[in-house]
């Protein structure tokens, strides 16, 4: 009976390896996308990083923006993310909304999975590859989301709606420090559970030493966190924080006259970013203006002012970083086994600034917040977990392997070899298109104003003086067509 | 055997009680407790129908206005002509306003002492059909006999804003607890003193897992 067992586990075995080595064969991709459905897809179609359908990369930013909509997956976050980013430039605010609100249903669903430490939707374990699991929500994705609604809703002219929307932005970061603790906390729990179970189904033996030693080499992460030392020296901006997210609720607040909370809110962000970014001067001067029209006793302030906001570049990618790794499975037997963790490749920026001629004055926009930064802090902040992870999965794989060796030779090795192969994939999805930094300027309204770049007009704008304006210019790449819509305010 | 089957049995329904209770959102309120279950950490129908109703209440009690109201009646036999003013939502929460403000208006005037005029509102008139029947002063086609004459659209005597505002905070045990704040100011434009003011809270505490909308 007991040999039946085994031999009924090595057809299994076999089976399945087979299965994921076909997969592997016809190219990774393809294998894995049937089983974790949103894996690495959605990627910017024109990019040259990621493209790898050939066809794609004949797509317009438009045509490419429409083949996102048109996906219509809303089960996947990553893509209710980059379809709401494609509705918003095109400028179906509203669709966009619409589609942003999935998002924050899903990130419900998977904030109170993960809190109350379950992972219930998720039928395969921490264990196996990222790549399998749903996309799960970010801190600076879920308040971007917020914010790029309230960024809709000021366009589509739903001034009321905004508010809800800016307020959401702002709940979510004073919310996010302790989150984040909580969500850490529960992750590490499952995955120690989860290394435990994984053995005990495979029928293998596991010490918690061999656990210890090769989680917890000096060697190994030193070689780690070389690699990762150029991408780690930045200066971050406090816990979780998005400045781009609180300067803009500050404006939205100016602009429908609650001057007081224009007044928190750009002395927050102001408070954010003074020291680290070039546009602090735009903001202190914007907070005074805050000040002044409280101070007036006013309901309309009677001076006012067009504001230029440029959504500049591309954010980050992710990409693979391969390292062999010493495995400490017996105590006088090394072992190697290579590991992939995912890094993050910056992008460029469309234009270093914009500039805005008002007759004959000039100015430039400033950068007051970088999502390069925003996403590098996060990126840091869940690196350890990430490699604790990834050295787990190899472990739990590498004893799995040693022990069918050890009992089914050939057989065995060629189950884990392939069991491993498609293990060893880091998580390289992101919500790329995100703009790499945020720009603003300030200018009195009255007359034309004339947006320009790279030596050229891209927009004029009349404006009247009794009038403020708000402009939002997105520019993805250096010589694409600009994005600009306007929000006018009595 | 038996009894320890029992007892096990009691331990286990018990356990299960618990958990499935223990986050389950709920009011706080001390006189009501246990009244009824809010379905959200956002706000609901309930919430609206309840606070509308007390604000009310409060409102018809006061003086000034009940001396208000006997005055305009003594002088020109009509009651007190109310506009709705601005309504802010200054919450996480997206809800209609104006199913809040109906539900106000709705009593108010079925208190029969005011009036609400729907020919002005904050940002433009409520019902555009006041406006658009006098722009068909001259025109040949209209019985010009029955077209309304200048100046006789009621200027009103008072002014209704409001606003809902909230505030999130975090309980000892982790979860966390949402205020709801109902504010709500009649002024007499004239004078533009406000002549009654009323605050409703609805308090909620429930998981703090996620964000409460």
């Amino acid at each position: 009976m007991k040999i039946d067992l085994r031999i009924m586990r090595v057809v299994l075995l076999c089976t399945a390896g087979l299965l994921l080595f076909s997969g592997c064969a016809a190219g990774l991709k393809n294998g894995v996308k049937t089983l974790g459905r949103s894996f690495r897809s959605h990627q910017p179609a024109r990019s040259d990083t990621n493209a790898t359908d050939a066809n794609a990369t004949q797509l317009t930013p438009h045509e490419a923006r429409l083949k996102i909509l048109d996906e219509n997956d809303t089960q996947d976050l990553l893509w209710t993310y980059k379809a709401g980013a494609a509705a918003m430039d095109e400028k179906l605010f509203l669709r966009s909304t619409e589609i942003f609100d999935i998002s924050e249903q899903l990130i419900k669903k998977y904030d109170e999975q993960i809190l109350a430490g379950k992972f219930a939707a998720s039928v395969v374990s921490l264990l196996t590859n990222d790549n399998f699991l749903d996309y799960t929500p970010r801190i600076y994705e879920k308040i971007m989301v917020n914010t790029y609604k309230g960024i809709d809703f000021m366009l589509a002219g739903r001034f009321a709606d905004a508010r809800v929307e800016f307020n959401r932005a702002m709940v979510r970061q004073d919310r996010a420090k302790e989150f984040f603790a909580k969500e850490i906390e529960q992750t590490k729990k499952k995955i120690k559970k989860e290394q435990k179970e994984e053995l005990k189904k495979k029928g293998a033996k596991g010490s918690r030493k061999q656990y210890k030693k090769t989680l917890r080499n000096k060697k190994t992460l030193g070689m780690i966190e070389k690699r990762y030392s150029n991408l780690f020296a930045f200066k971050p901006y406090r816990d979780f924080v998005n400045p781009f997210s609180t300067y803009m609720a500050g404006l939205y607040f100016y602009n429908v006259h609650d001057y007081r909370k224009a007044e928190e809110r750009w002395k927050e962000a102001y408070g954010m970013i003074r020291k680290l970014e070039k546009g602090a001067g735009i903001v202190r001067r914007d907070l005074r203006l805050a000040v002044a029209a409280k101070r007036s006793g006013r309901k309309h302030y009677p001076r006012h002012y067009t504001w230029v906001v440029f959504l500049n570049g591309e954010g980050p990618v992710k990409k693979d970083l391969i390292f062999n790794i010493p495995l400490f499975l017996v105590s006088s037997n090394i072992a190697y086994a290579r590991i992939a963790l995912p890094t993050l490749k910056m992008r460029q920026r469309a234009y270093p600034d914009l500039e805005i001629r008002k007759g004959k004055r000039r100015y430039k926009t400033g950068r007051i917040a970088s999502m390069d930064r925003i996403i590098k802090a996060e990126f840091k902040k869940r690196f350890d977990l990430v490699v604790t992870r990834a050295l787990a999965r190899t472990v739990t794989q590498a004893i799995i392997q040693k022990q069918l060796q050890d009992h089914f030779g050939i057989f065995g090795t060629l189950v884990g070899a392939a069991y491993q192969a498609v293990m060893n994939q880091a998580d390289i999805r992101i919500w790329d298109s995100l703009p790499k930094d945020f720009q603003v300027a300030r200018v009195r309204s009255g007359g034309k104003i004339a947006i320009r770049a790279g030596g050229k007009t891209l927009y004029t704008l009349k404006t009247s003086r009794r009038r403020n304006y708000v402009v939002l210019v997105r520019i993805a790449e250096k010589g694409d067509q600009p994005i600009i819509s306007v929000a006018e305010f009595k | 055997m038996m009894k320890k089957g029992w007892i096990t049995l009691a331990l286990v329904s018990l356990m299960g009680l618990y958990t499935g209770c223990a986050n389950q959102p709920h009011y706080i309120d001390p006189e009501k407790e246990g009244t009824s279950t809010p379905v959200t950490m956002g706000l609901d129908y309930e919430d609206f129908q309840r606070s509308a109703i007390k604000l009310v209440d409060s409102m018809l009690r006061s003086k000034y206005l009940d001396r208000m109201y006997r005055m305009k009646m003594k002088k020109e036999g009509k009651p007190l002509i109310l506009m709705i003013s601005d309504f802010v939502n200054d919450t996480t929460q997206r809800v209609d306003i104006d199913q809040l403000v109906k539900r106000i208006r709705i009593s108010l005037l079925d208190s029969g002492k005011f009036i609400i005029t729907t020919a002005l509102r904050a940002g433009g008139a409520e019902d555009s059909a006041t406006y658009e029947l006098r722009k068909l002063r001259g025109n040949a086609e209209f019985k010009q006999s029955r077209i309304a004459k200048k100046g006789t659209i009621e200027t009103p005597d008072l002014s209704l804003s409001g606003k809902i505002i909230q505030r999130v905070s975090k309980l000892s045990n982790g979860d966390q607890r949402v205020d709801y704040y109902f504010q709500m100011s009649l002024t007499d434009v004239s004078s533009g003193l406000a002549f009654w003011e009323g605050e409703e809270v609805v308090s909620k505490a429930g998981s703090g897992k996620s964000a409460p909308w």
